[in-house]
């Protein structure tokens, strides 16, 4: 019980300590990872609550849809899953385009590395929940966002050695590979997205808080013209 | 030296961002019927009637605790208020900086006891910098009012509490309704008009007294904003610049199309600042008059010349010029 006790905090402080090391633009953190299992595990946690963290930031939508608590956990942890899946994917595409640049082939073996490091440089959006400040929170996101960006390609640069060129040219890939698939494959997967946000968090979300002003307002003139 | 500065600047800039996170979660938890909600109901056989009066709710600024609880000034500037408008009722008792309309007194509250030892430190007019934790918590609401994510929700609320007041207070649907605003109070009246103007079926007003709006679509709802804004107040100014939508570069959006369409009128007063004895509900007499007269003379008139409402008490209208 002991062992496991301390095998916990042990992993939460390495996880805190790679994780301020990445916002830092530490290249140790990130040289870390390039090498260590656990170090790779504790990264695909930082994307993992980096996900549920951003989801946190934009919970009005799911408020303003009215989930129900459990469903909103869910959904927390749904978007965590999907930055996993995110690095993941960044991964593969970082693979597929390096022998296109100078570096040459990366072998299957970079994979896991690779992928890792990426999850890493979701770090800064740890601090996605900020995103529900009223009117500083979405700059500020943008500015997470932005943070993240840089990181994928000091990670990729630094963790793989890749010149920097290269390194821009494979995070920028993966950055355009998200963006294609949202653009193309968005629409044929809709529908079972859908089904997938649907099952978890009860709701098509599709309620903006815009439209509710509309819906209520809606709603009174409706009323008012039965009285 | 430089290295304590520094960490004090950062823990303290943390801490701010921290509770700007947290500040939304009222009106979240509100929306979602994770806390108790009162409805909000016409009482049964209030029916219009041939004499309308005019209806004045005052909203105060962010140093409030409750609608209750006013400083001397502005208890002082409604009773002038009162005394120019003999046959208008006035509604005092909304907190404008909770989409529940709870007072930050009441119980429970996450932070009520923080809120009463603050409230006890004023009443013993002791300066301590942590009286401005009140005011910082309430700038926050008016942010949370101008957001455009939290806004609609945030707005609803307030404007069922303040329909819950006018219906205490004896309104008969239709008759108009004045809104002052006092700086963040404004901006709360403009994000509620309108769901006030579609529940209530009536024509809003808003008078906005060195009042922090944004761009709201409220304003889209309003008769007309009367927006009062001292030369001397740097509250206000800094409102002006901080929502960059009131930028005249925006030109479409609804601060902008609002001006464009005549709903806002703003007026200057020579050397006023935000808050204290220069400020608009001071009470030191320059040239006979303090600003505070000069404030309950300018309303008065503005209520005057709006409304379609007998003023002494016969069913007589008032004409736009009155």
């Amino acid at each position: 019980m002991l062992n496991a006790t301390a095998d916990f905090f042990g992993f939460i402080s390495y996880f805190a300590e790679l994780a301020a090391g990445a916002i830092g633009f530490s290249p140790t953190a990130f040289r870390k990872v390039a090498e260590s299992g656990a170090a790779q595990s504790a990264a695909f946690t930082i994307a993992f609550l980096a996900g549920a963290s951003e989801m946190l930031g934009q919970s009005v939508v799911l408020v303003v849809n009215r989930v129900a608590i459990y469903r909103f956990l869910a959904s927390l942890a749904f978007t965590g899953v999907t930055y996993v899946v995110t690095a993941l994917i960044w991964g593969l595409t970082t693979l597929a385009v390096a022998p296109l640049t100078r570096v040459g082939a990366l072998g299957l073996g970079d994979f896991l590395p690779t992928a890792s490091l990426l999850a890493l440089a979701f770090a800064p959006r740890l601090f996605g929940f900020l995103a529900i400040a009223p009117y500083i929170g979405s700059p500020l996101s943008n500015v997470l966002e932005a943070w993240s960006m840089a990181l994928a390609i000091f990670a990729l640069h630094v963790g793989l050695n890749l010149p920097v060129g290269a390194a821009v040219a494979c995070g920028g890939a993966g950055w355009a590979a998200s963006f294609i698939l949202r653009a193309f494959l968005g629409r044929a997967l809709a529908h079972p997205l859908r089904q997938l946000r649907v099952a978890v968090s009860g709701t098509t979300l599709e309620k903006s808080p815009a439209q509710v002003l509309e819906d209520t307002l809606a709603r009174l003139q409706r009323d008012d013209a039965g009285r | 030296m430089t290295e304590i500065l520094l960490v004090s600047f950062g823990v303290a800039t943390a801490a701010l961002v921290l509770a700007a996170a947290l500040s939304p979660i009222e009106t979240l938890s509100w929306w979602a019927g994770w806390t108790d909600r009162d409805a909000t109901s016409e009482p049964q056989g209030a029916a219009p009637t041939d004499k309308q009066r005019a209806f004045i709710v005052y909203l105060s600024g962010v140093a409030a605790l409750s609608g209750e609880y006013m400083i001397a000034r502005e208890r002082i500037f409604l009773r002038r208020l009162g005394e120019r408008l003999p046959d208008a009722a006035i509604v005092t008792e909304v907190f404008p900086y909770s989409p529940s309309g709870a007072p930050l007194l009441a119980t429970p509250r996450l932070f009520d006891r923080l809120w009463r030892w603050l409230q006890k430190l004023r009443l013993q007019e002791r300066r301590s910098v942590l009286k401005s934790l009140i005011n910082l918590r309430n700038i926050y609401q008016v942010m949370v009012s101008a957001d455009h994510r939290y806004g609609p929700i945030f707005s609803q609320g307030a404007a069922d509490v303040i329909e819950s007041a006018l219906w205490r207070a004896g309104y008969s649907r239709g008759s108009p309704v004045f809104i002052i605003g006092y700086s963040g109070g404004a901006q709360v009246a403009v994000g509620a008009a309108p769901f006030l103007a579609a529940q209530l079926d009536c024509a809003i007003d808003v008078i906005s007294v060195g009042g922090v709006i944004a761009s709201d679509p409220g304003l889209a709802s309003l008769r007309k904003l009367h927006h009062f804004a001292g030369a001397r107040d740097r509250i206000e100014k800094v409102g002006a610049v901080m929502f960059a939508e009131r930028w005249a570069l925006m030109a479409n959006s609804h601060w902008n199309r609002a001006k464009r369409a005549g709903r806002i009128s703003i007026n200057r007063l020579a050397g006023i600042t935000h808050a204290g004895p220069q400020g608009y509900f001071g009470l030191p007499k320059l040239n006979g008059v303090s600003n505070n007269e000069t404030m309950a003379d300018a309303v008065a008139a503005i209520v005057f010349k709006s409304g379609e409402w007998s003023g002494d008490g016969s069913a007589q209208s008032l004409s736009a010029d009155g």
